[in-house]
This record gives structure tokens, C-alpha cells and sequence, in this order.
């Protein structure tokens, strides 16, 4: 097993496999999660490069959602769950005890991996989230947020002439890029996607692609991917992922995409980004 | 596919207000603790309930049980209820209660548990939705209307039948098939669960032995399922014990030691309604007894409970 | 409609000739045959108890007077008759062995004795002289008829219907039916039941014209607008429900406005708040304890708590309330009581309804930053609603047929006022139920059904709104 050891300076550029020094948004330090006793991810070391796209990948089963989820503390919503270890956002540690999940959850956004619209109007599926943070926003300032968040999600020709009607009432892919304009309309400063594709159709997928390398520019973006050519197509970077025998997810190597995929140094992450198995 | 970037204009708003990131620090929420506060007080008012019903029950029957003349024993073995004649025997309301449950149950159990057995093993899905209503509506009857139906023809019935030198006017009997007509939706609704949580599997490896549907319903299915059953008709003895309205209308208006069904007889809750009823004083040893009566009713049937409880997660734990 | 493919129709050829095979056959027929007979049992039932309600709920009456009508009619005094008006008097109504024994008793024979003297014989001899020259009711002038009642019925009574009505508009017929009712006191002599009125008409007619003749009798239906509109007296013919209609309406609205907050606030602490937490665990099985608790022992918590200990507070006294009813016999201990019976019931209803949303909508307004609550209040609440309110609608239905507890915590069984508020005393529909039913007089039965007729009309269409809530609910999920 290749330990992958980053000892990072916290808000400071990092330096990079490629030598080149980046910023780091979030850093994960010896992240282990437990659900109950069972052990669901070990030890997990990795940075989140600010304004890249960061692709989780591995067999199924290794723990991916449980690691992105615990980036903005979405965990804790499980029973059970506790993780150990710290995961610093620009330098703090968001599992610190002062620290509230629900503000962690506004500054890293989060898309899942079936659209789970609120059942309420298209407007209002937008709204909320800016809404709880600035209760007394008008009217006009609403609307145009909730335009742009549209806009931004390339949804917006299709469902102008609609927002009233029911968010669940759309197609699937138009239903997960709801979702996603949902979660930046509130602007947080890092997104994470749990296989956002996963659920959609060829032509869904390649829109959301497009849209996430659009994004890039203005977000920090984590992507849990089963499928190997998306994060080929569209990530900076990728963490491999495997189980351990005691059914742990472990990070087994991390480094620019282009380097997982062309040269990795574990002999697994050969093997599996050149579909031999998973 | 448009793509739609953000304007430099717009970029730079965004970036203007990602510089005052909002701080990690939990902030003050002081109406969500409030209400989290109300959440929990509202879930302990369940606890305070119950509580009050034993210091309820127990204070008022300890001024019973204090009361010079009156002993556990002789409250437990005397076969005389007459606080005129300062007699406290609860065996001849225990008696009645006991009768009546008996006869209900010997109604509801059978018809309660075919009517389960069907339901779940012979009823297509379409004939459930229209039998099932049925049942829920004999479960939504009023109980004072059960009452009502046992002393307008349940009795005048068994009074033709027998003859009505041989049947009181208010008898156990015909209190007891009533209230059995009452608890037959409960014993086949709490069944017919505990049968359809029975796996496929074990029917299908029946009917492929050649079982009939018959075979395996009685003797697959109901075996595998008796712990949900004996939950059903624990559940069905303790609703009987507390039933009211049915036994103070039809039963009878005062404590009689009998075993006879044909016989007038005065239940436990019928007691306790029937003292209550009319301007009792509240205090006084017409008063105590009544809560004596009531803690001992309460915990027979808070047992019964408990046992049912016990059946049902047995039961769950299996399938 | 029920399941036609079953295991044991089989290839016939294939099973000819094994006798244990067919016995097991006819054994698993007839068996599924008992199984089906349970639940047409349970019809059975059901039918009988709605049969035998609406059997008691109408039928051929026969009226009889508690007083008689020539009493109360205007009436020529005896002393201002004539001589031969006397005599003819005397004759008709004077019985054959008196008239013999007049010349003895007064000392001359009828003819010749003084009209005084005739005057008295028909004051000795007769049974009520006063009505002997009564005029019928039907021979009566319309002013006659108004004067009947003023003279008849106290001041207060006869303001009371003329406000409701005016005698001076009312038909003679009008009149006359309202003396019957208010002064006569006509009263049902015998009812016979529905069915036999139906199927049994003619010989029911030729009895009661050989046992009560010349007695008023009619198709009397129980159930009336009068019935539902009239507050209650002690006769059966005249009593109503309408202060236990609403009775029922104050005590059961405010058992929920009482237990639904708190039902569902603690469904919603038990689902969303508690977690696995022993205390969680606590309550959740005192809940189920709860629930199997007989409902006569809500009414004693309700007696020796809101109806005893807190007694001031119920009353109203504690507040400046005049003339509190004794022992605490109100409408909000009443509702208190009911609450807490109902609580049980929505709480589980509620946790039910909250546990059927799905996690993904939580999780959705978690990730734009919304707290536990704001997720509970804004996203798990509105999905839930409808489940919630179907547990509402049940536990509507279970307050307004509990009869027990009520009988316990005293609600009265004779109330004549509506209620006025909620430290006023107060019936409810069920209680009259059982008290019609437990009156010794038969009649009083007949009254119930009308009664019985409300409560299950109400309750059973309660109920099967909840039933379409529910599987409209089951098939959106």
C-alpha cells in the first residue's frame, strides 16, 4: 500500500505533484469515519486545490459518498456516524465543537446523486436557500438571484416561462441541474457533486459536464465519480479509492487526472482505470 | 447547450461578497433552542401522563387501603363488594370483568383471526380494499353504540332464546358477545400484520411440497406467526378488561358473585363508572375505592401490555 | 374477486384415483370456506347493529294524553244551565244505580227536585262535572285556542313560542297541534318498531283501533329537525340534543386544538430530535404503554387532577367566573381529558407521517445551510401534513365516541342550556346515548337511536374521510 503523505501548510499555496504551487481551499488530515464500530473510511489524507475540479473515483462500496459527505458534514445527519481527524476549510477545522454544520453547509454546497427537488415551485426551490440567510431580501433582489442561479445552471430558457410550476415536475436532467442551481445560487465557496450524473441519460450528462468545467472558474468543485472517462474528461485531479479487507475505504493515490491515468504509481489504480476490474 | 458565465461585473459582486465569508462560528439561535425546548417538553408530557396516573391511582387508593377494616387480603379474597356493610371483595367485580372477557374473547379470537387468515392468505389485493373497510368500520363504532345494541337486541335475542325466566335483563352474556363483535377488527388487524410479515419463501416452499393453500396457511403460515397472534389477543384480553360502556349498559348495576352469564353482574370499569356517575362526593370511601379498583385495572392491563409489546418485538426480530 | 388460482386445482387426471389427495381437497375448500364465513360474520354484524338502530327509529305511535283536553277548554259554569240542559246532563252522564237511589238520597224524585238540587248531583255524581260542558279542542275559535295556551302554559313559555311564532299566523290546525304537544302533554302510548310498521301495517291499524280507540296515532319518525334543534326535557316526546350536539362540538374542538400541537410537537421531537437516545427510548415506549391505557382510567386522571386538584382553575372560579358548576364538571376539564386520551394516537400518527418523507428532502435543505428546524418547519412539516391530518381526522372521530372518561369526570346527564364557554356545564351526545338508554321507560330507547343515528353518521363519515385521505396518500407515495 502507497501511503499518500501531504504534509500541507495550511493557507498557503501548496506545492503540487506537478511542482507548480496552487491554493488550497480544504484539507483532509488523517480523516477516518465510523458508523457506529463499523469503520467506513480509514485514515484519508488529501487537499482540495481551490478553483479545480477534484474527482473521487473507485470501485463501488469504497466509501466515495462517505468522503465527500464529509466535507461539509453531511454525515452528520447519520446515525451513529462519527469521524475523527480534521477537515480544514481555508485553515479551520470544520469539525472543531464551536463550529456550526449548518454555516459549513452554506460556504461547501452540495449536489446529490438522485435530483431530490423540494416539492415546491421551481422559484421557490431556488429561493429558500438564499432566503434563510437574508430574511428581509426584497422582492426584485429575490428574482434576479434566483434568474441568475438559473442562468448559471443553464436551465434558465427552459423553465423561465415556469417557475411556478412544480420543481419535481421537470425531466430528471433538468431536475439535477434544478439541483445544482440550487446549491449556487446560495454561493458557496466549494461544491461538492456525489454522482450527479449517475441517475441521467448520455445528453443530461454531457450538459452538466459542460456546466461544471464553466463553474470551475468561480468554485472550488468535488466530484464523486463512478464513471473513469468523466473524470478523465473533467477533473484537475483524482483521488483512488479502494476497500480495505476489513470493508474500510482507504485513498490509495492521489495526483493530477492526467497522471492517474497515464502513469499511476499503484499498480490498482492501473487496474482499474483500465477497466481490468470495478 | 448555452452556457452562461458570469459578466465580469458579476464576478467581481461575487467575489465582494465571498470576501465577508461568514464565520464558522455556531451563531446565537436562541428560538431554535427555545423551540427544541418545547419539542422535548411537549414528548415529556407522555412521561408526565403516565406518572400522573399512578400517583393518581396509588394516592387515592392508599386512603382506601389505610382506611381501618380494609385489607389487602380481605380486598383480594372477599366475595362481597357492599360499602354499605364496609365489605370490599373485589373477586365479584374481578368475576364479571373476567366472564364477560372470556365470552368476548371466545367470539373475537376465531372470527378475528379467520377473518385475518383470509385477509392475508386467500383475498386478492382488490377484495382486501373492499373488506378491510369493513372491519375498520366496526373498529370506529362508538362503544356506547356497541352498549346501546346490547340492551336493544343482543338482549331481547338471548332472552327469546332462552327464555326470559332463565336471562336477566342485564346479563354478562349478552355484554360479552357485543364487546366480542367490538374487538374482532383488533385481533384481525394486528394478525393479519403478523401474517404478512411471514416470507413468501416459507408459503412457496410449502405449496411446492404440495401443500394445499389450506395446509399451508394453518400450518405453515399461523405457526410462523404465533407470536404476533398471542400479541393480537393478549392485546384483545386487555382492551376487554377496560372495556366500559358495552358492560355499565348491558352487564348489570351492581357487584354479584356469580358464574352464570345469564346472571346480572357488575364489571370492575363498571363500577368505577356507575360510582363516578351522579354527584359523588370527592372524597369519601365510595370515592377511594373506585381508584383502589382503577390501579388494580390499570396494571393488569399495563402487564397485558407490556407481554403484547414483548410478543410483537419477538416477533419482529424473527422476520 | 378473490384469488382463482389456487395450488390445488390440479391436472384432475393426474390426481384421480388418490382418495387422500380429494378428502384434502374438499378439507381446503371448506376451510377457505369458514375463513371467508368469519368476515361475512363481521358483516353480519355490522348490518345488524345498523339494522337494529333504524328499527328503533320509527313506526306506528299511538298517542295518549296526560291530560285530558276537556279540562283546560272554556266551559259554561253548571249553575248557569237550564232546567232541561240539567236533566238531559244527568241523564247521559249520571250512572243507572245513582239515578236509583236520588229519591232516597235527596228526598223527591228528579223531576221534582230544585235545579240547585240537580246541580249538585251532577257535583257528586260525576266524576269531573267541570267538563261536562267542555267544548272539544276542534270546536274551539282560533282566539279561543290562544287564550287555551295563555291560560295554560307560564307567561315566560308563551312569550317563548309566540317569539318564535306567532299565534296569530298559526292555522287553527297549527294551534291545536301545539296545545296537544305543550299543554295535553300527548305522549306515545306504544310504538311499534319500523319493520313491523312496514311488513305488519294492517294488523298493527286493526289493534290499535281494538285496544286504544279513538287515540290519535301516526308513522312517528324520531329522528326530526325538532330533535336536533330542541334543548332537552324530561319527555321523550319533546326532549332534544341540541345542547349535547353542542357540547360535543366545544369538548372535542378543543381536545384537539389542546393535542394537536402537543402531539405533534412531540412526534416531531421523537422523530427528528431524539435520535437513538435513551430518553427518546423512554418516551417512545410510554407512548405505546399509553395507548393500550382503558380509557376509563383517562377519566379518573381528568377527576382527581383537572376535575379535583386544579379545581379552581377549571371552574373558572380562579378567574372571576360566577356561579362555577360544582366539582369541577366543566368543558375544558372535559377537553383536558380527552387530550391526553388523544395523544397517544396523534403522536404515533405523527411519527408515522414524518418517517414516511424521505431522507433525500432533509438532506436537500441541510445543504443550503438550513438548521435541523428550518428543515423540520419548512420541508419535513408541509410533506408530512396530510398524514398528520389523517391521524387528526381519526382521533377527531375516537374524542367525539369516548364516553367513559367523560362519565367519569362528571359531564352531566340532564343539561337544558347550551353550552356558554369552556367553564360552562355541559353534555355530549354519547352520554345522552347511554343515559336514554339506561332510563327504565322503554321509550327512552327510541330516543337513543336518533341519538345513536347522529354519532355514527357523524363518526363513521369521519372516519371514512380519513380512509380517503389515507389511500389517496398511498398511492401518491
Amino acid at each position: 500500500m502507497v501511503e499518500v503523505r501531504l504534509t500541507l501548510p495550511s493557507q498557503s499555496p501548496a506545492p503540487a505533484t506537478d511542482g507548480s504551487a496552487l491554493p488550497v481551499k480544504m484539507v483532509l488530515e488523517n480523516v477516518s469515519v465510523y458508523y457506529g464500530t463499523f469503520r467506513a473510511l480509514a485514515d484519508v489524507t488529501m487537499p482540495v486545490y481551490e478553483n479545480h475540479i477534484t474527482a473521487i473515483i473507485g470501485p463501488s462500496g469504497c466509501g466515495k459518498s462517505t468522503l465527500i459527505r464529509t466535507l461539509n458534514r453531511m454525515n452528520d445527519t447519520v446515525e451513529g456516524a462519527r469521524v475523527t481527524g480534521k477537515v480544514l476549510l481555508d485553515g479551520e477545522d470544520i469539525y472543531a465543537s464551536d463550529v456550526d454544520p449548518a454555516i459549513v453547509r452554506r460556504r461547501v454546497g452540495m449536489v446529490f446523486q438522485k435530483p431530490n427537488p423540494f416539492p415546491k415551485s421551481i422559484f421557490e426551490n431556488i429561493a429558500f436557500g438564499i432566503w434563510l440567510y437574508n430574511k428581509r431580501i426584497s422582492r426584485s433582489e429575490l428574482s434576479d438571484r434566483v434568474e441568475m442561479a438559473l442562468k448559471r445552471a443553464a436551465l434558465w430558457d427552459e423553465v423561465k416561462d415556469k417557475l411556478k410550476e412544480l420543481g419535481t415536475s421537470l425531466s430528471g436532467g433538468q431536475q439535477q441541474r434544478l439541483c445544482i442551481a440550487r446549491a449556487i445560487a446560495i454561493e458557496p465557496e466549494v461544491l461538492l457533486l456525489d454522482e450527479p450524473a449517475s441517475a441521467l441519460d448520455p445528453i443530461s450528462t454531457a450538459k452538466i459536464e459542460e456546466l461544471m468545467l464553466d463553474l470551475k472558474r468561480d468554485y472550488t468543485i468535488v466530484i464523486v465519480t463512478h464513471n473513469m472517462q468523466q473524470a478523465a474528461r473533467i477533473s484537475d485531479y483524482t483521488a483512488m479509492m479502494m476497500m480495505r479487507p476489513d470493508r474500510a475505504g482507504e485513498l490509495i493515490e492521489f495526483d493530477r487526472t492526467e497522471t492517474i491515468f497515464t502513469n499511476p504509481k499503484d499498480r490498482r489504480t492501473a487496474d482499474y482505470v483500465s477497466g481490468r476490474f470495478g | 447547450m448555452v452556457s452562461v458565465g458570469l459578466s465580469e461585473e458579476q464576478r467581481t459582486e461575487l467575489g465582494a461578497r465571498r470576501t465577508q465569508r461568514l464565520s464558522l462560528r455556531r451563531r446565537p439561535r436562541s428560538g431554535e433552542a427555545i423551540i427544541r425546548a418545547m419539542l422535548l417538553g411537549s414528548g415529556l408530557l407522555s412521561i408526565f401522563t403516565t406518572v400522573g396516573i399512578v400517583v393518581v391511582l396509588v394516592n387515592d387508593a392508599l386512603a382506601f387501603f389505610l382506611h381501618p377494616g380494609v385489607t389487602l387480603i380481605k380486598f383480594f379474597t372477599d366475595t362481597v363488594w357492599a360499602p354499605e356493610f364496609e365489605r370490599y371483595g373485589i373477586l365479584p367485580l374481578a368475576t364479571a370483568t373476567f366472564i364477560t372477557s372470556l365470552i368476548a374473547l371466545s367470539i373475537a379470537v376465531p372470527i378475528g383471526l379467520s377473518a385475518a387468515i383470509f385477509l392475508s392468505e386467500y383475498a386478492s389485493p382488490r377484495a382486501r380494499g373492499y373488506l378491510k373497510p369493513i372491519l375498520e368500520m366496526l373498529a370506529a363504532i362508538p362503544t356506547v353504540v356497541y352498549g346501546y345494541f346490547a340492551v336493544t337486541f343482543m338482549t331481547p335475542l338471548l332472552r327469546s332464546i332462552f327464555g326470559a325466566d332463565v336471562v336477566d335483563f342485564y346479563n354478562m352474556a349478552s355484554a360479552g358477545i357485543v364487546m366480542g363483535f367490538m374487538i374482532i377488527p383488533l385481533v384481525a388487524s394486528v394478525s393479519e400484520d403478523a401474517l404478512a410479515a411471514v416470507p413468501r419463501a416459507l408459503r412457496e416452499a410449502a405449496l411446492g411440497l404440495g401443500a394445499t393453500q389450506l395446509e399451508t396457511s394453518l400450518r405453515v403460515v399461523v405457526p410462523a406467526a404465533t407470536s404476533g397472534i398471542a400479541a393480537s389477543i393478549i392485546l384483545a384480553i386487555s382492551r376487554a378488561f377496560g372495556e366500559t360502556m358495552i358492560v355499565l349498559l348491558a352487564a348489570g348495576a351492581g357487584p354479584n358473585f356469580t358464574l352464570n352469564p345469564f346472571k346480572a353482574a357488575e364489571t370492575i370499569t363498571g363500577h368505577i363508572a356507575r360510582i363516578s356517575t351522579g354527584d359523588i362526593s370527592q372524597e369519601g370511601m365510595d370515592f377511594y375505592s373506585i381508584f383502589a379498583l382503577g390501579l388494580v385495572l390499570f396494571l393488569v392491563t399495563l402487564l397485558l401490555n407490556l407481554i403484547s409489546r414483548w410478543f410483537v418485538k419477538r416477533f419482529r426480530e424473527v422476520y | 374477486m378473490l384469488s382463482s388460482t389456487k395450488p390445488e386445482t390440479a391436472e384432475p387426471g393426474y390426481l384421480q384415483g388418490d382418495s387422500n389427495v380429494r378428502r384434502r381437497q374438499t378439507v381446503a375448500r371448506v376451510g377457505r370456506g369458514v375463513l371467508f364465513l368469519s368476515l361475512v360474520l363481521g358483516l353480519v354484524a355490522l348490518i345488524t347493529l345498523f339494522v337494529d338502530v333504524f328499527d328503533k327509529l320509527g313506526g306506528y305511535a299511538v298517542y295518549s294524553f296526560r291530560v285530558d283536553p276537556l279540562t283546560i277548554t272554556p266551559s259554561r259554569p253548571l249553575e248557569e244551565l237550564s232546567r232541561e240542559e240539567l236533566l238531559a246532563l244527568i241523564e247521559q252522564h249520571v250512572p243507572e244505580e245513582a239515578k236509583a237511589l236520588i229519591p232516597e238520597d235527596y228526598g223527591a224524585p228528579l223531576e221534582e227536585l230544585s235545579d240547585e238540587d240537580l246541580v249538585n248531583i251532577l257535583y257528586n255524581e260525576v266524576p269531573s262535572p267541570e267538563t261536562l260542558t267542555a267544548k272539544p279542542l276542534e270546536a274551539l275559535t282560533k282566539e279561543e285556542l290562544i287564550d287555551v295556551l295563555q291560560r295554560n302554559l307560564t307567561d315566560v313559555r308563551f312569550q317563548t313560542l309566540n317569539a318564535e311564532q306567532p299565534f296569530e299566523q298559526m292555522s287553527r290546525e297549527a294551534l291545536i297541534e301545539l296545545i296537544e304537544t305543550e299543554v295535553l302533554q300527548e305522549s306515545v302510548a306504544r310504538q311499534w318498531t319500523l319493520f313491523e310498521s312496514i311488513f305488519n301495517r294492517d294488523a298493527i291499524i286493526a289493534e290499535i283501533e281494538r285496544e286504544y280507540p279513538g287515540s290519535d296515532y301516526e308513522f312517528k319518525w324520531w329522528l326530526t329537525w325538532r330533535f336536533l334543534t330542541s334543548e332537552q326535557t324530561t319527555r321523550p316526546e319533546t326532549t332534544g340534543i341540541r345542547p349535547a350536539l353542542l357540547g360535543s362540538l366545544f369538548v372535542v374542538t378543543l381536545s384537539i386544538l389542546i393535542a394537536v400541537p402537543l402531539g405533534v410537537s412531540a412526534g416531531i421531537y421523537l422523530e427528528e430530535f431524539a435520535g437513538k437516545s435513551r430518553l427518546g427510548a423512554i418516551i417512545q415506549t410510554n407512548i405505546y404503554n399509553l395507548a393500550g391505557v382503558p380509557s376509563i382510567i383517562y377519566g379518573m386522571l381528568g377527576l382527581a387532577v383537572f376535575a379535583r386538584a386544579l379545581r379552581d382553575f377549571t371552574t373558572g372560579a380562579a378567574f372571576g367566573v360566577p356561579d362555577p358548576p360544582p366539582n369541577g364538571r366543566t368543558i375544558i376539564t372535559a377537553a383536558m381529558t380527552m387530550a391526553l386520551l388523544i395523544l397517544p394516537l396523534i403522536i404515533v400518527n405523527t411519527q408515522e407521517a414524518i418517517r414516511a418523507v424521505p431522507q433525500s428532502l432533509r438532506d436537500a435543505a441541510l445543504a443550503v445551510g438550513a438548521t435541523k428546524w428550518e428543515t423540520v418547519w419548512h420541508h419535513v412539516l408541509p410533506v408530512a401534513a396530510p398524514g398528520i391530518l389523517t391521524g387528526t381526522i381519526l382521533a377527531t372521530a375516537r374524542a367525539l365516541g369516548e364516553t367513559a372518561p367523560l362519565i367519569v369526570v362528571g359531564a352531566a346527564a340532564f343539561v337544558t342550556l347550551d353550552p356558554s364557554g369552556i367553564f360552562s356545564s355541559y353534555t355530549v351526545v354519547p352520554i345522552q346515548i347511554y343515559t336514554w338508554t339506561a332510563l327504565p321507560e322503554q321509550i327512552f330507547t327510541r330516543v337513543a337511536s336518533a341519538a345513536v343515528i347522529v354519532l355514527l353518521v357523524t363518526v363513521l363519515l369521519i372516519n371514512l374521510s380519513a380512509i380517503i385521505l389515507r389511500n389517496r396518500l398511498r398511492k401518491q407515495i
